[in-house]
């Protein structure tokens, strides 16, 4: 069964938020209309339509601004988070449908959520305050390996603190997590996660807070881990360079997001080199430059976006949903949502934008109207 | 017996003194601790001058946050501040800022010289919708409210947010960005000269940092503004800095335009820190780490700082503090060593510019 074909399958998966306020349960319908208080819940849409593979020993990186729901997907796919619709496959079997105890297969829900495990942006947070490394580190063991002693528990997360460099391990285990500092946290997050030999690890802006000269160091010992345990990763970003740099080494994907949808999909060093997506294209913008004239003539061009702020999720735009805010708009892209095209010379490459097909209407169709989207004026004296 | 790094005034700098609007002589902070003194800002003197945008770099603890606090005389307690800060105003007497009385401080902080902090999120009173945190902050200053609200609504459209509903709203109605921005137009309502940036964007992502960055570069000239902007992050820094001052172990180890610094770094540490920076162009293996752990206050090594994580410390390095080394007219680095660093240390900014 394992070894085939992919690890994680989401097929067509939507994530809907329905924002209930406290009102709309508990106001009488004769008080909201008489302040204009409409009593519609409004529904999110944090993640449409997606459908993306995760092999064995894959990693995917999920780009995009804050609010495009590339952490919510990721919690998706790590059965975190039930789909509003669309399924998740894990080795073939429907994640929801073993919850809810429909699939009589010979696997439960139990061994799914034991091989999909999740890091978190800070790690601090993440560690019980109260306990040692150790006991931090010993309580999925308890939980899942109930047979093993005190003393085995303990061999194994020695063996594992020496393994990412926290040395004395003697000395790490008995710590409490404010004794470490935020690089070495992280470790310990990560082979928390590790400790039960998960299949898949959501690794939600893993190194994000962590110090730049910091993020090599902890994507290397992700890298090395991976090798060593056979595990994916989804790894969750804002920034184009971190995910280059740990899904590029690993032969993975990038999946760039915006307002709930994946715009471009294809491996990590196909998407930074040639991207096709004028989304990707203004993350690549936003990716400081180490090359000083090069950064001060970016810094010089205004931001090449007609708008800064990221449109409403409850009440996406029609059409493509980037078109409010991209340069390249044309009326087309008002109107209907574009499909995936595969880029010109990677079939694996593509891209939710009429402009990779060289034959679409949309070069004939009228420019919009320029006006910057949230309608101002640029700055000009 | 060299100098420790910054007991010099005006090092290396060939601009005349009254570009200078803010100078640095000196500064000590110290803490403290059960274990012994903690001393996060040692012995730290730096220019800045009007008009300019300095980039404050350097890691997590490494002072960089302290040093601003020094700069208001803000420094919390238990925290002890020594040395000489001076404030040159565009008009009249210099002021001696460690001097002032609290009313006296009072007034020159936010009017003279205001600060941004990274959490945005917490600068704002929860209660309170933006339009009232303008008119509080114009009223605790005796400043005109009408007039100070028709400037905020101009700077609020410089920053492309909607005046009428930014105002409006309360905290919790507007994201990220949008507080993070409101936060720069309240910190600039009371016209002052010098704005101070801690981490001002580092919880945002990084298209709205850049965003954000891009627009300060815009409205700079427009009010006139002296910005000292502190991050963790050297290449966000670089294109929107003028000068650059590279801290480490609580003190600035290199300093000069950002050009060079950016193009030639000189002093080891900032070489290394370049080196460790994911971008988009570097190949793989050319990131690679720091070795090693930056400093603990308390137990701050002896000679320069950085020997113990340096590659090309010798003898010399592990008992004798660097004085400041020229390396062009205002481009300085406290290392021994320092014409050695680009050959040990090789560096490629990416775009097939290789570093000589």
């Amino acid at each position: 069964m394992s070894g085939s074909g992919p690890v994680l399958e989401l097929d067509d998966v939507s994530v809907h938020f329905r924002e209930d306020s406290l009102l709309t349960d508990i106001v009488p319908d004769s008080v909201k209309r008489r302040f204009g208080f409409d009593g519609e819940s409004e529904t999110v849409h944090a993640v449409d339509n997606v459908s993306i593979d995760i092999d064995k020993n894959d990693v995917v990186a999920l780009v995009g601004e804050s609010g495009c729901g590339k952490t919510t997907l990721g919690k998706a796919a790590v059965a975190l988070q039930r789909p509003t619709s669309g399924s998740i496959r894990y080795k073939g079997h429907d994640i929801w449908d073993l919850y809810d105890g429909k699939e009589n297969a010979d696997m439960d829900f139990e061994q799914i959520r034991r091989a999909l495990q999740i890091i978190h942006q800070d790690p601090g947070s993440a560690l019980n305050p109260n306990r040692t490394v150790q006991a931090n580190l010993s309580s999925p063991l308890e939980r899942w390996n109930p047979e093993l002693t005190f003393r085995d528990r303990r061999d194994r997360v020695l063996r594992l603190l020496k393994r990412i460099g926290l040395t004395p391990a003697e000395d790490y285990a008995d710590r409490y997590a404010h004794q470490l500092s935020g690089g070495e946290q992280q470790r310990v997050a990560l082979i928390r996660a590790l400790m039960l030999e998960p299949d898949v690890i959501l690794a939600d802006e893993a190194v994000s807070a962590l110090d730049v000269s910091l993020r090599i160091e902890i994507m290397d010992l992700m890298l090395d881990l991976q090798e060593s345990f056979d595990t994916s990763y989804v790894f969750v970003s804002h920034n184009l360079s971190n995910a280059r740099y740990l899904a590029g080494q690993a032969d993975g994907s990038i999946a760039v997001m915006y307002l709930g949808r994946i715009v471009e999909y294809g491996p990590a060093e196909e998407i930074i080199s040639n991207p096709q997506h004028p989304y990707t294209k203004i993350l690549k913008w936003a990716t400081p430059v180490l090359d000083p004239e090069q950064a001060a003539e970016a810094m010089r061009e205004d931001t090449p976006m007609r708008g800064i702020d990221i449109p409403d999720a409850t009440n996406p735009p029609t059409g493509c949903r980037f078109h409010t805010r991209c340069p390249e708009a044309r009326e087309v892209c008002t109107q209907e949502l574009p499909e995936f095209y595969p880029a010109p010379d990677n079939r694996n490459h593509v891209a939710a934008c009429y402009r990779v097909d060289d034959d679409h209407e949309y070069w004939n169709s009228p420019e919009l109207e320029d006006e910057t989207a949230d309608g101002y004026q640029s700055i000009s004296d | 017996m060299a100098e420790s790094p910054g007991t010099q005034s005006n090092v290396g700098t060939e601009r005349p003194d009254s570009d200078v609007v803010f100078r640095v002589e000196g500064a000590n902070v110290n803490f403290g601790m059960g274990r012994g003194q903690s001393n996060v800002l040692h012995d730290v003197s730096l220019d800045i001058y009007r008009g300019e945008t300095l980039g404050i770099v350097g890691e997590s603890g490494s002072g960089k946050s302290m040093f601003a606090s020094a700069l208001l005389d803000a420094v919390v307690d238990p925290g002890v501040l020594t040395g000489n800060i001076t404030y040159y105003p565009r008009s009249g007497e210099p002021i001696d800022l460690l001097s002032l009385s609290d009313s006296e401080l009072r007034r020159v902080r936010w009017e003279e010289v205001s600060m941004v902090f990274q959490g945005a999120m917490s600068a704002f009173n929860p209660t309170m919708n933006m339009e009232e945190h303008f008119e509080e902050t114009l009223e605790a200053h005796d400043y005109d409210v009408d007039d100070g609200i028709s400037r905020a609504k101009t700077m609020l459209r410089d920053l492309h947010l909607e005046p009428g509903r930014i105002l409006r709203s309360f905290p919790h109605e507007l994201s990220g960005g949008q507080k993070q921005r409101a936060l720069i137009a309240l910190s600039l309502i009371l016209e002052p000269e010098v704005v101070v940036m801690d981490e001002p964007t580092a919880a945002l992502d990084l298209l709205m940092q850049r965003s954000i960055l891009n627009l300060l570069y815009n409205i700079k000239d427009k009010y006139d503004l002296t910005i000292v902007f502190i991050s963790h992050d050297l290449p966000i820094v670089s294109g929107f800095a003028d000068r650059l001052a590279v801290m480490y172990a609580f003190e600035f180890v290199e300093t000069g335009p950002a050009r060079e610094v950016l193009r030639d770094p000189a002093h080891p540490y900032t070489r290394s820190l370049l080196k460790s920076t994911p971008n988009l162009e570097t190949p793989y293996d050319e990131m690679v780490p720091i070795e090693g752990e930056s400093p603990d206050p308390v137990n701050h090594p002896s000679g320069c700082s950085y020997h113990p994580r340096c590659p090309i410390a010798d003898e010399q390095c592990s008992h004798e503090v660097p004085d400041y080394h020229r390396v062009s007219a205002a481009h300085q680095a406290a290392c021994f060593h320092w014409e050695k660093s680009a050959d040990a240390i090789p560096l490629s900014l990416g775009s097939g510019s290789e570093d000589a």
